[in-house]
């Protein structure tokens, strides 16, 4: 069957509560028949597709429990912030360059305007772009249900290709991650068949420096595995060590081995995994000169 | 079926839609605001861009009842034939109107961009355009056109009108 994406193929009820209470109340009482709406960009072209067909739309654009954008000892981002209004909180604090660097990679006005963190989160694609960065900076997802709220480490968020931990009933309020101390630096890269498509591979580092010892590292990638992933074995190589050529070599020599790329219509595994190891030297050699400073 | 008002370039305008409608196929089919083209309903092309509230949304991906009591600016919003926007004007002077399928997307994109950075660079105005294709032009014209409207100063309040 040929798809037309002009038109939605599905029925639905569509609900626009004004409070979270009601929104969850709706989820508990739909279960997996309903599907939050954020900012549409991934639902509803998939609804479009035929591979969603909720029977009940729950619309969370007008909830301001998920709007708190809060820097103290946490950072704290509201799931339904669009990422129009995540992006200048970022940039204004300065020092989270590796999350500006993924959204504003995005590009589009037509999507930043209206898509969201939780909905980037929500749609569990190993490419999506802001949770490498999230990754390199320990965050957690807070999600609450009618009964219950818990946080989830974003690093057990993701199960599978567009699977994550979240439950019919639940809905993401935000993602939290604990404040920089000096010192602490990130960086993100991505590749990009042309500038607008979904990522072939991504890199995101967050690292730590005392002179030039590296005192704390973390690196994440997209894209190249079932899920969003740390590289662990390559953080371990290089937490405590003196950071010269040889050193950045071995942890691009570990990634490259630590990951699972596929082969798909944008590129080989072997592609991805030479650039993912490229991506990475790009992305340390950032973060590493701004956390000198 | 549900009952919405949409204030459309600034004229409310009333209409029944279902739940499952797209903004885009509303403003076209219902309301006859055709000049906002629907192209590959699927967020890539950025021919549906309207203005929601001032904000470049690609209307294919947005339901008509998410745009119920809010402001949409289209093209003609703008300016007119009579009394074109400068962003416009340039356009027609540069020649960045081929075929005219992506030009009316293309200009509210710009039109959002300069809002939000009223001097951009040429890489800043390939940027603010990167969700808006064109097939005729090879975008070196449409860059020349908005660069120009932004030296120009095109970015008074012109267009929240
Ligand atoms: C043209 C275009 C370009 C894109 N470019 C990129 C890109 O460069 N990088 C990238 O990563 N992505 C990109 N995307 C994908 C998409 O824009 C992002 O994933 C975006 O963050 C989705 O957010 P949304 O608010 O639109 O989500 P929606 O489409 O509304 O929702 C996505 C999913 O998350 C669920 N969800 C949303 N909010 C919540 C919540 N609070 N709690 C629980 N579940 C929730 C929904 O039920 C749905 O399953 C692009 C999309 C388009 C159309
Ligand atoms: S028709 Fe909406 S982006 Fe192509
Ligand atoms: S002028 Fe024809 S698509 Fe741009």
């Amino acid at each position: 069957m040929t798809v037309n994406t002009r038109v939605l193929i599905n029925d639905f009820t569509y609900h626009v509560p004004s409070t979270l209470a009601e929104a969850l109340g709706f989820l508990d009482q739909y279960g997996e028949d309903a599907a939050v709406l954020a900012g549409g960009t991934d639902l509803i072209i998939q609804m479009k597709l035929g591979r969603r067909s909720p029977k009940f739309l729950v619309d969370v654009s007008k909830l301001e429990e998920l709007k708190h954008l809060e820097a103290g000892e946490k950072i704290l981002i509201g799931a339904g912030r669009r990422y129009m209004d995540v992006l200048p909180f970022l940039q204004g604090l300065g020092r989270y360059h590796g999350l500006a660097e993924a959204i504003d990679s995005i590009g589009k006005l037509q999507v930043l305007s209206v898509a969201t963190v939780g909905g980037n989160l929500g749609n569990g694609s190993p490419a999506a772009d802001t949770p490498p960065p999230l990754m390199t900076y320990d965050a957690s997802v807070r999600v609450r249900s009618a009964h219950q709220e818990r946080v989830v480490p974003l690093r057990e968020f993701h199960t599978g290709p567009g699977a994550i931990v979240l439950a019919p009933n639940e809905i993401i309020v935000a993602v939290e991650f604990d404040a920089f101390p000096d010192g602490r630096a990130s960086a993100f890269r991505k590749l990009t068949r042309v500038a607008s498509d979904i990522s072939k591979v991504t890199c995101a580092v967050a690292v730590e420096r005392a002179g030039e010892t590296c005192t704390h590292c973390r690196i994440a990638l997209g894209a190249v595995g079932p899920t969003p992933l740390r590289a662990r074995s390559a953080e371990a190589a290089l937490e405590g060590r003196e950071v010269d050529a040889s050193a950045v070599e071995e942890c691009a020599r570990l990634i490259v081995e630590e990951i699972s790329p596929i082969d798909d219509i944008r590129c080989s595994e072997k592609y991805r995994r030479e650039a993912a190891g490229v991506l990475f030297r790009d992305a340390f050699a950032s973060a590493w000169e701004r956390a000198k400073c | 079926m549900q009952d919405i008002e949409i204030k459309v370039n600034g004229r409310p305008m009333r209409t029944t839609v279902a739940v499952d409608e797209t903004l885009v196929d509303v403003l076209r089919q219902r309301l006859g605001v055709v000049e906002v083209k629907n192209g590959c309903g699927q967020g890539d092309c950025g021919a549906c861009t309207v203005l929601l509230d001032g904000e470049a949304v690609n209307s294919c991906l947005t339901l008509a009842v998410q745009a119920d009591g809010r402001q949409v600016t289209t093209t003609r919003g703008l300016g007119t034939a009579e009394d074109p926007h400068p962003l416009q004007t340039a356009f027609i002077e540069h020649g960045a109107v081929q075929c005219g399928f992506c030009s009316s997307g293309m200009i509210l994109s710009a039109a959002s961009l300069l809002q939000q950075n009223a001097a951009p660079t040429r890489d800043e105005i390939r940027e603010g355009i990167s969700g808006n294709l064109c097939r005729c032009t090879g975008y070196t014209k449409i860059v020349d056109a908005i660069d120009e409207a932004a030296k120009a100063g095109s970015s008074e309040e012109r267009s929240a009108r």
